[in-house]
């Protein structure tokens, strides 16, 4: 058998038949995303249906109670949540800059820049949980009203995405130290890139909903 | 002298790959299959593995078209062969629109609806930045971005089943 012939015989793939033009692991993380997207917009959803019928908030200066909307400027520390905020997004470039190293052979940049993105994730977490302890010394859990409980279940959801990506990055860690990724075999990097990049995309989106937007000029409904 | 054990294990592999569910659907594998097989072949002939024919643009056109899309880059044919976007900038116009987004209400003194379209408009262009060039969406197949119509349309149509609920609730309050 010849050698043009050995090529002929195994290494005929028309691309076009693959789902998409894509490669099948590839189809299965975007359809995957496509699916959890829509998980994340029914919980967005109740959190705007919650809204549109206000709950009781108490006013922290007077103690009063009015049925409203909180402003959730007043609520978080919203500093500390724009500085998670920018740690993710570094996250993101460090995850490209880690596929572009994969793509360009380059292992100590793959190592270098997996392992910022998964310190990237690690101090995400950290931040959420240190915020999480003090709205519960404030009294403020998933019980206490629609607003508390639809904020709990967004940013839980996005938080355990977070950690399942952190995982999933190390052992996509693990692997590039095992030397299994490079130039010629880098679709894994991308794949668990198109997850880290969503959860990224998701935070920008809770960010900006639920942390910078205040309640609607409503007319007072004070009991 | 032809390494006779080393070949029996290159085709043991060879039949391990072959034997996968998804083979068929897999170029990394067919690839995989590829380079084993000439390795057996060298191995048999005795010639040096020093130039391999898959290696060889010019010798794998010549055997199959379609073949040289594969072989030239297990993954290059889904990258679409774009060249790598500017990702700091990326990452720049993200920062400097995450500071606008916090900057709008403090500084800029934007209230009510105008404060939500702002953060809506600023918002929407940070998701598309990510979508787009970090995850590549922008050199994705046409075939791939209309599988993401259908998802993001149901969510659309989530949230267009919330307005009446909203528009009764205004109503109410303003009577």
């Amino acid at each position: 058998m010849s050698h043009a012939e050995v090529v002929h015989d195994t290494a005929v793939v028309d691309t076009s038949k693959n789902a998409l033009g894509i490669t099948p692991g590839k189809f299965a993380m975007w359809s995957f995303l496509a699916s959890d997207g829509m998980g994340f917009a029914g919980l967005f959803a109740a959190f705007v249906a919650a809204r549109n019928h206000g709950v009781w908030v108490r006013n922290m200066e007077d103690n009063s109670m009015s049925l409203t909307w909180p402003n959730p400027t007043k609520w978080f520390a919203i500093d500390l949540t724009a500085l998670n905020t920018f740690i993710l997004i570094c996250s993101s470039v460090t995850m490209v800059l880690a596929l572009s190293a994969c793509r360009k052979d380059d292992r100590a940049g793959l190592l270098k820049w997996l392992g910022a993105t998964i310190l990237g994730g690690c101090v995400f977490l950290g931040i959420q949980v240190i915020e999480y302890k003090h709205l519960i010394h404030a009294n403020i859990i998933p019980s206490t009203d629609n607003f508390c409980g639809t904020f709990y279940s967004l940013t839980c959801y996005h938080g355990l995405h977070v950690f399942s990506g952190v995982c999933y990055l190390i052992c996509m860690f693990i692997g590039a130290l095992r030397g299994k990724y490079n130039s010629k075999n880098y679709s894994p990097i991308e794949i668990v890139g198109l997850f880290w990049h969503f959860v990224d995309l998701v935070w920008i989106l809770l960010f900006t909903f639920i942390y910078l937007l205040e309640p609607l000029d409503l007319p007072a409904m004070n009991s | 002298m032809v390494d006779t054990d080393k070949i029996a294990k290159l085709e043991e592999r060879v039949r391990t790959i072959m034997a996968r569910p998804t083979f068929g659907s897999t170029p990394a594998w067919h690839q995989e299959v590829a380079e084993l097989r000439v390795q057996i072949e060298e191995i048999r002939s005795g010639k040096s593995p020093a130039v391999r024919p898959y290696e060889n643009p010019a010798l794998i056109k010549a055997a199959n078209p379609q073949a040289a899309v594969v072989v030239a880059g297990h993954d290059a044919h889904d990258a679409g062969h774009h060249e790598e976007p500017n990702y700091m900038a990326v990452f720049f116009l993200l920062t400097v629109l995450t500071l606008i987004e916090l900057g709008l209400s403090p500084v800029f003194k934007m209230r009510g609806l105008v404060l939500a379209l702002g953060l809506s408009f600023f918002a929407s262009l940070k998701a598309l930045a990510v979508a787009f060039y970090y995850m590549h969406l922008k050199w994705e197949s046409k075939g791939m971005k209309l599988l993401l119509i259908l998802p993001i349309s149901l969510i659309v149509v989530l949230f267009v089943l919330v307005i009446p609920d909203a528009v009764s609730k205004f109503q109410s309050v303003m009577q």
